[in-house]
């Protein structure tokens, strides 16, 4: 019989992020969820996030605004590559959970970086220079971004 | 339902405080959806890979126990069934594995079945493998972002290189939905990184301010010059041509108007208005200034992220947002900017500075805006009478000259978002109406093939200039 083997230098997770991943996993998954919409896509996003964190671990000054911001990437990376599949496959590729709520449906119709930021203002209640930094803008367009989604969100209800 | 209490939303307005309220209380219900239990740490991951070499080696042992998350995977499956196919090829050389046994043979058959293939896939190879799939996954997704950018700038570029040796560019392209800048390309030094005066470009932020504080425009509002308003050193006159009458807002944005204008900024809205408003466009704090003083100054980034906002905000319904763009829609079809009228939807807004040094024309059409600058090279004012220049440039003129043949580029290019080009649109000349709002002796583009001014007299003896304009199939001309 036949076994694949590999040498792999091995590699040990840092401690700060141990400690980190097992008090925020799951505000960090809740993000992601309300995000995405899929608890078993979130918790991957989120595993996704500390591997990284751990991989560029030297350049990491703070660990949980790092890792917050790489869930949110992911999960917008996410919703870019569903529309690619989206638009080359046809259909979509994944169901998402069907829930009979309607401030949730049209959360779904944001585009990913207004989902983001409605998430990170009303839920994870960052302020808006927080919010800029993850979304990698200045404070006022993130302001301005929180705005126009809630404008966006008050038209798809009037629909 | 009211949700006065929550600092989050103090800085909401009152007619969408409630649903922002509304939106917080879904989220804190949605998110007890995830049980908060964690799940088990994934293997940490190393540097990115380097190419290894993989050993198949004799192993008797079934899989290693204990190994944490190893689980099936392509690479072990690929193994296995190749493994699988080799063997039975060994059983049955070049036959069909289907076939039990030639019918002459006497003796019983037994359909052999390969021996059971245990393969044991070390889970770093697994990590690998999983990382490269994330990194392809990523990569094409890359790929076709970078597709857009990479086709939209060379768009640009091939724009600017219309441009006559005494002037120099930049542009910045930026997508209306996402905000993000999809192209930002200049010909000098630091030309979409540093901020310059934008001239009558910041009428569209005056305007913005303006209907906001629920000025129409139909209101009416002086454009009698000279005046002296505000702390103007000494009397404002209109520009060449610019009638001064008391008429609508909407009449005085597409004359450019300098007196209505200043009568707007300092008097009925107020500067300090004006510089929130832009700060909100432009994404970071603008102090407040009067146009007049020449000391606002943006970056082409900046004003094509401003106008995307605005466009971005009509489609969502904000009434201030869409009369604005309702303006400049006009500003288009018979105002500054009507070199720009490529087919319905375009938006333009035009800006020269006092001084003759800076030309700007903001643009947008379908998801794409860009922001053109037009500078002289050799620093000296671009009129006419100054060295190298017979030709005055102004924001309605080559800069708009560009942004048409970028965005007639970008048409072409069939990507998501980009309207389709309309060729029944062609285009001469301004006719004597419109032409109050150009400098004389500007120069016009190229008539269309197939269309014949109304007007042929007015050519020139080159036979590029006219003074009629011609849209190939609009019945009203």
């Amino acid at each position: 019989m036949k076994t694949v083997d590999a040498k792999v230098e091995p590699v040990t997770w840092q401690p700060a992020l141990v400690e980190l991943y097992e008090q925020r996993f799951a505000d960090l998954a809740r993000i992601a969820y309300l995000m995405i919409g899929r608890l078993d896509v979130a918790d991957e996003v989120v595993q996704e996030a500390f591997v990284a964190a751990n991989r560029s671990w030297d350049g990491v000054r703070a660990p949980l605004p790092y890792v917050r911001t790489a869930v949110v990437n992911r999960s917008r990376s996410w919703h870019r590559r569903v529309a690619v599949e989206r638009r080359h496959l046809g259909a979509p590729a994944t169901a998402a959970v069907n829930h009979p709520d309607e401030m949730w449906d049209v959360l779904q119709t944001l585009p990913e970086r207004e989902r983001a930021a409605v998430v990170l203002r009303f839920y994870e209640d960052l302020s808006y220079a927080e919010i800029g930094a993850v979304l990698e803008c200045p404070e006022p367009t993130a302001r301005t971004i929180v705005h126009r989604s809630l404008l966006r969100l008050r038209k798809e209800i009037a629909r | 339902m009211t949700f006065d209490s929550d600092p989050r939303f103090d800085d909401i307005d009152n007619d969408l405080r409630d649903l922002a309220g509304e939106m917080t209380a879904m989220l804190e219900r949605r998110a007890a959806d995830v049980d908060g239990a964690p799940r088990r740490l994934p293997a940490p991951l190393g540097d990115p890979p380097t190419p290894q070499v993989i050993s198949l080696q004799d192993h008797d042992e079934p899989q290693a126990a204990g190994r944490p998350n190893s689980r099936p995977f392509l690479a072990a499956a690929a193994v296995a069934l190749i493994g699988a196919m080799g063997i039975v090829a060994l059983l049955f050389p070049g036959g069909d594995t289907s076939v039990i046994a030639p019918a002459s043979t006497p003796e019983p058959q037994v359909t052999p079945v390969p021996p059971t293939v245990e393969v044991d896939v070390a889970p770093a190879v697994e990590d690998q493998i999983e990382r490269l799939q994330a990194d392809e996954d990523r990569l094409e997704e890359l790929v076709e972002e970078h597709l857009i950018d990479s086709l939209v700038n060379q768009a640009a570029q091939s724009a600017l290189d219309t441009l006559p040796p005494s002037l120099v560019g930049a542009i910045a392209t930026v997508n209306n939905r996402t905000g993000e800048l999809v192209s930002s390309i200049a010909t000098f030094p630091e030309g979409v990184d540093v901020a310059r005066p934008v001239g009558s470009t910041q009428h569209l932020y005056t305007l913005t301010a303006a209907f906001e504080d629920g000025i129409q425009a139909h209101d009416w509002v002086s454009g009698v010059g000279p005046c002296t308003i505000g702390d103007a050193q000494e009397p404002l006159e209109n520009f060449v041509r610019s009638t001064g009458a008391v008429d609508l807002v909407i009449n005085q944005t597409l004359r450019a108007s300098r007196c209505a204008f200043a009568r707007l900024e300092h008097v009925l809205v107020g500067a300090p208005k004006i510089a929130a408003t832009m700060s909100e466009l432009v994404g970071r704090d603008v102090a407040p200034s009067t146009f007049w003083t020449h000391e606002t100054r943006l970056t082409p980034q900046e004003q094509a992220r401003a106008l995307a906002t605005l466009v971005d905000a009509a489609a969502n319904g904000d009434a201030a947002a869409e009369s604005v763009l309702a303006v400049y829609q006009n500003n288009v079809q018979m105002g500054t900017a009507n070199r720009a009228r490529i087919g319905p939807g375009v938006v333009g807004v035009t800006g020269t500075d006092e001084d003759f040094m800076f030309a700007w024309f903001v643009g947008s059409r379908g998801d794409f805006t860009s922001a053109v600058l037009i500078v002289s090279a050799n620093g000296e004012p671009m009129n006419p009478g100054q060295d190298g220049f017979d030709i005055s440039v102004t924001g309605g003129s080559l800069p708009a000259e560009v942004w048409r043949a970028l965005h007639d580029q970008i048409a072409d290019l069939g990507i998501a978002g980009a309207e389709p080009a309309d060729d029944r649109v062609g285009w001469a000349a301004v006719n004597d109406r419109e032409s109050i709002l150009l400098d004389p002796g500007e120069a016009v583009g190229m008539i269309s093939p197939g269309c014949v001014p109304s007007h042929p007299a007015g050519l020139d003896e080159d036979g590029d200039r006219v003074t009629d304009r011609c849209y190939q199939s609009d019945p009203d001309r």
